[in-house]
């Protein structure tokens, strides 16, 4: 009987100690990359530990009690296709890594490599779900007809991203769109550079944690904005490999120990402060090819021995076409935004460390000092990171340039603070005024100027709009308390659809009705896209006629709830919409003079002298008061826009196109867009 | 003996590749003959114009009584590069020029089997041409395998996808082309295998060592040239030849820059990326670990094996996840191999300008150098004298570009084999007149269409093409182009010679 009782208990003590798991995971890791040149002396802080939410990992199949490195997010799954093997894959649970923090650091141990890419792969999905307020989801999957690969049947929820350490030879890594995997290539160091000073002889780009956030930035953004891909202006690409790099950049900036070192070593000019720039170049350059975005921050002067920034010429931003000149302008800006934010916040300190003189005593900084100042780094980086992120609902679905980001961080910064006392976006605008980034269609370079208008006039209270506030109630019930993420698309995709849970799907409640009254009406003004109510306008304005919501055939692609709480706790809740819809307009240039010869419905396929043109919206909904918060458009009949898009994208082609053996529709092909972004370069 | 006052330059017609037959003239009487290249595509012809119709040609031109037999004669045969469309008419089988006899045969010091950097160069070209036949072919057999599996049916733009998998595979294949006809692999029921007696690829190399064997009449008519000579002929009084190319420099060594102009003067000797690609192409069917391996003495699961094992079978080789898989995508970095590769063999061409002293014109040949090749010219100072007792002088190649009235355009008018800034913009010369001895569709980017725009400005529509269907010499003949006068037009015209074989232009 006792035994019983006995056994009894501890069952139950087991079950007690197995659902109480630790909130962190420590695993051990490189803050930059174990090949780094060390000419800056970082031995003692390139190996940190990493600190990440814990979360239950995969049991092997072998039955053994052992784990696999693959969560929730993602599946580290070690195959060598160049060499015809796997390696074994590590069990991150095993009791003597987790009290030691992990395997120790080893260019030579490729299960090391797995912990490595584990962890900085999740300490940035972490950093972007805080940001933005809920659970990412990777990019669907399109699954085509079964007899025409052309057309897409249905797309399918990704769960997993796969990541492969050593999947290529060479000295590049890559985010593949159609594998919704992470591709990652090793290659030997080099005789000839001495600071390249590795045992085995390689380098793996798996080790370097500005390359890991780098390319799994490209993933998240994939799974926000899909279009982002396609090259209508030549900001569209660039703006993907410019926030990758800034994610990776200021995410190295959030770990204080890194800076703690460096901000000692100067031990004297604190007015300068450069030396956070020249630390953002030498993580950048290990590889070569993320050097280049970085390159545009600064230089070291032949001379002096000094890092120098780079004066920001406002004509680059009109001449520079290429992705990674271009995107080099956008990692400049936000980096010059960063430093002036910086250099205001530690005034004061500077101010008490000098007496007021501005000019410190010679020899080393004060302990306390150091840790303060780089403490201030840290977090200011870690703010900015924030913003970056943020700023992403508050952009259109497709199109982006420069400008509509510069609005899309003023406003999203507008939104969380409305008191910006450290005037945190007035360093933005100048920033980016400073390099000739001026967003269209705004009068001044005003903060209230460039945000966008709040609670644009419409009003969703009254009989005609219960429709929208029905819709977003019933979501917010419904999707409030998920935290699966299979769960939280399926749920989705049925309010979008129409389903169960949602009644009716977004697309049967914008219908003709909604669109006739008042609010309908005011409505598709602000969503940018236009609603023709019979086939035949449609084929006349080159749309294709939807047989179910009777007008113009569009798309809803996506729909997030967002949970933020403001730096002075206050909480937010939005529902964020994006739509988008598409023409065909078929141009031509004579004699230097652009012309719209006529449109046609996208349905009918390839045309002569035709493009796909496409407007849409970001719509962002204060649950709390069920207004209409935002709307970011892109007009489908802005004339000036389809100009702009058919003159890039007919000039870049031309040129490309008899370059060489490999045109760049093939490379494209080949792999996706990033695969041979960095490598010739 | 008298000098030289007029040089004639015949392009021959026989679709894609070199052969240009240079003959010196003092007065009416032909002083000296020299043929500059000739080879053809792989599988590329013209009809009625083939390597033997044009080599009777030159047999026809060139023969000297010795004797009581004609024996064709040549005072030089110049060989700029070792790429199959410049030396494919030397292949040993075909014995075209083995009648032939040839007092001198120039080459770049690259080819000279004493120079230790040439052999350097020339081992890791070989090594690899090697790997990126490997690398076709398991491309191909990875695309076939893809084919037959349905996986290309079930992507989404699967069709376009494999459409591009086999338009990059044919594009490797025509690279590979430029090395003529391999026979470096075949295929063993364990995998591909590089042939045991592979001592270098190719018929090239045959085509290559036929020329420096049995055709040189003897060893010491072989030339090296190496770059800011000037060779002296005395058969050629009047006549000052320049030597520009192939660079040559201690730097070879070293790892090449990543980037901005210097990156295409260097031979990518020691590219440390790709060299873990090639050693992975070029190991063995039955090892597994290659020098290029990442790692030693660690624990792994062969491929083959961990289609049994259950992780794997569940995670990786799952039917739900095989459009995750990624067996074949290392293998893309092919195609920067090949381009490399390309531009390495191009670089090493020979590049001669001919000079007429009296009237300073030059005819500029560069074989199919690129880039880096044309950027080192800039390089190097030509001291001349001017008569017996004239003063010394220094020559530049701007100096020369400046005065180039005949220019073969490089790399049949590809996008980099014509320098743009430091090249082309510099050919100054009122007289210009470019021949481009290429035929239509055999490569994507050849001719540059740009390129052929900016030349025709310059040359001022005296551009001809060898075997271009969309640009015949005969049209463009016919029409006077608005850019040019009525008497400089005319005087070319009379100076032009077109048949079904060739293009011939007098200088004078």
């Amino acid at each position: 009987m006792h035994k019983a009782i006995l056994q009894y208990n501890i069952a139950q003590l087991k079950q007690y100690t197995m659902e109480k798991t630790p909130p962190f995971r420590r695993l051990r890791g490189y803050a930059f990359d174990p090949s780094l040149s060390l000419k800056i002396d970082t031995v003692s802080i390139n190996n940190i530990c990493y600190k990440i939410e814990w979360e239950d990992l995969d049991e092997s199949p072998s039955g053994n009690g052992k784990t696999v490195p693959t969560g929730e997010y993602i599946e580290v799954i070690d195959c060598d296709p160049a060499t015809g093997v796997f390696y074994p894959p590590v069990d991150l649970n095993d009791r003597y890594l987790l009290a030691q923090d992990g395997l120790e650091p080893s260019v030579s141990d490729p299960q090391f490599h797995q912990q490595m890419v584990y962890v900085v792969l999740m300490t940035t999905i972490k950093n972007f779900e805080a940001a933005l307020g809920r659970k990412i989801q990777w990019s669907q999957r399109y699954v085509p007809k079964p007899d025409d690969t052309s057309k897409i049947e249905r797309s399918e929820f990704v769960a997993r991203l796969r990541v492969y350490p050593h999947a290529l030879r060479q000295a590049n890594a890559y985010y593949d769109p159609q594998k919704k995997a992470l591709l990652f290539g090793y290659f030997p160091a080099q005789r000839s550079r001495p600071e390249l000073q590795l045992p085995g002889g390689n380098v793996f780009t798996c080790l370097s944690h500005d390359i890991i956030a780098h390319e799994v930035t490209h993933a998240l953004l994939d799974g926000l904005h899909k279009r982002y891909i396609e090259p209508t202006h030549p900001d569209t690409r660039a703006f993907h490999e410019a926030f990758a790099d800034m994610v990776a950049l200021f995410q190295h900036f959030t770990f204080p120990e890194v800076l703690k070192h460096q901000v000692a070593k100067t031990g004297g000019d604190l007015a300068a402060q450069n030396l956070l720039g020249q630390l953002a170049q030498e993580f950048g350059k290990a590889i070569g090819g993320y050097g280049s975005l970085r390159d545009a921050i600064g230089h070291t002067d032949k001379l002096t021995g000094n890092w120098v920034p780079h004066d920001p010429d406002p004509n680059e931003y009109t001449t520079k076409m290429e992705f990674h000149d271009r995107g080099a302008i956008l990692v400049a800006a936000v980096f010059d935004a960063f430093l002036s934010i910086y250099k205001q916040r530690i005034k004061k300190l500077l101010r008490i460390a000098t007496n007021g003189s501005g000019i410190l005593p010679k020899g080393d900084l004060h302990p306390d000092m150091v840790t303060l100042l780089s403490g201030y780094a840290a977090d200011t980086a870690s703010r900015v990171l924030k913003i970056c992120v943020r700023a992403l609902d508050y952009c259109p679905p497709i199109d982006i340039n420069f400008g509509d980001y510069l609005r899309a961080i003023i406003t999203a910064d507008f939104d969380m603070v409305a008191d910006d006392e450290h005037n945190y976006r007035i360093a933005f605008i100048e920033a980016f005024q400073k390099r000739g980034i001026y967003p269209s269609g705004i009068k001044s370079m005003s903060v209230e100027a460039l945000t966008y208008e709040q609670y644009p006039e419409i009003t969703l209270r009254g009989d005609d709009a219960e429709i929208f506030v029905d819709f977003l109630r019933r979501f917010k019930e419904q999707v409030a308390y998920l935290k699966d993420r299979e769960e939280i698309h399926t749920i989705t995709q049925e309010f979008i659809r129409g389903g169960r849970n949602a009644h009716m799907g977004l697309h049967s409640r914008i219908n003709v009705k909604f669109l006739n009254t008042e609010v309908g009406k005011r409505f598709a003004e602000l969503t940018g896209m236009a609603y023709p109510n019979t086939a035949n306008k449609c084929k006349e304005m080159g749309m294709d006629y939807s047989t179910s919501s009777h007008t113009a055939k569009y798309s809803v692609e996506n729909l997030w709830m967002a949970n933020r709480v403001s730096p002075d706790g206050k909480i937010i809740n939005d529902v964020i919409i994006t739509m988008v819809q598409k023409r065909g307009v078929k141009a031509s240039i004579k004699d230097g003079v652009f012309n719209i010869d006529g449109y046609y419905q996208p349905s009918e396929g390839d045309v002569e002298g035709g493009f796909i043109f496409r407007g849409g919206c970001t719509l962002i909904f204060d649950l709390d008061t069920m207004d209409l918060k935002y709307a970011i458009k892109k007009d489908i009949n802005d004339k000036l826009r389809m100009e702009r898009q058919f003159r890039y994208m007919n000039g870049r082609f031309k040129a490309s196109a008899s370059a060489g053996y490999f045109d760049e529709e093939t490379l494209t092909g080949l792999s996706g867009p990033f695969a041979f972004m960095h490598s010739h370069h | 003996m008298n000098n030289i006052d007029s040089i004639k330059v015949r392009m021959y017609r026989h679709g894609f590749g070199d052969c240009f037959l240079v003959r010196f003239f003092a007065g009416d009487s032909l002083a000296y003959k020299m043929l500059i290249d000739c080879g053809l595509k792989h599988n590329d012809s013209v009809d009625g114009v083939s390597i033997a119709d044009i080599v009777d040609d030159i047999k026809e031109e060139i023969a000297v009584k010795k004797g009581r037999k004609n024996v064709p004669h040549l005072d030089v045969l110049a060989v700029t590069h070792e790429h199959w469309d410049h030396v494919s008419g030397f292949k040993p089988e075909k014995k075209l020029f083995d009648s032939f006899d040839i007092d001198n045969i120039w080459m770049a010091w690259t080819e000279d089997p004493n120079d230790e950097i040439a052999q350097q160069i020339n081992a890791h070209l070989k090594e690899n041409i090697a790997a990126l036949t490997v690398a076709k072919e398991k491309l191909v057999k990875e695309t076939n395998r893809k084919k037959t599996t349905g996986f290309y049916d079930s992507e989404y733009s699967g069709n376009q996808m494999l459409g591009i998998s086999e338009s990059f595979n044919g594009a490797l294949g025509a690279i590979l082309e430029f090395y003529g006809p391999l026979g470096a692999t075949e295929v063993t029921p364990s995998g591909i295998k590089i042939k045991d007696n592979f001592r270098t690829s190719i018929e090239t190399q045959k085509a290559f060592d036929h020329i420096k064997s049995k055709l040189a009449k003897n060893k010491a008519a072989i030339k090296y040239f190496t770059p800011g000579k000037i060779i002296d002929v005395k058969e050629l009084p009047g006549i000052r030849i320049y030597v520009l190319g192939p660079p040559k420099n201690e730097l070879i060594n070293k790892d090449s820059p990543s980037r901005g102009a210097n990156k295409e003067v260097y031979f990518s000797l020691s590219n440390a990326s790709m060299s873990g690609f090639v050693k992975g192409l070029l190991k063995g069917a039955d090892g597994i670990f290659d020098d290029g391996s990442p790692f030693q003495n660690v624990e792994y699961i062969d491929m083959e094996k961990a289609k049994k094992h259950k992780f794997y079978k569940d995670t990786y080789f799952s039917k739900e996840n095989t459009w995750r898989t990624i067996e074949g995508d290392w293998l893309n970095m092919a195609g920067s191999l090949a381009l490399q590769m390309d531009s390495d063999t191009n670089n090493t061409s020979l590049v001669l300008a001919f000079e007429i002293i009296e009237t300073g014109k030059i005819l500029l040949f560069p074989g199919d150098a690129q880039v880096g090749n044309w950027l080192s010219w800039h390089d190097y100072i030509w001291q001349v004298k001017d008569g017996e007792c004239g003063k010394t002088r220094d020559v530049t190649a701007t100096d020369i570009l400046n005065r180039t009235v005949f220019y073969k355009a490089g790399h049949h008018a590809s996008h980099n084999a014509t320098l743009k800034e430091k090249g082309l913009e510099l050919m100054e010369d009122e007289d210009l007149v470019v021949f481009i001895p290429e035929k239509q569709d055999q490569y994507n980017g050849i001719p540059y269409s740009e390129l052929i725009d900016r030349m025709m400005e310059k040359a001022k529509g005296r551009v001809l093409f060898s075997a271009d269907k969309n640009f015949p010499p005969e049209d463009a003949l016919k029409n006077k182009p608005d850019s040019i006068t009525k008497k400089d037009w005319d005087k070319f015209k009379k100076n032009i010679a077109v048949t079904e074989k060739y293009i011939e232009y007098t200088i004078n």
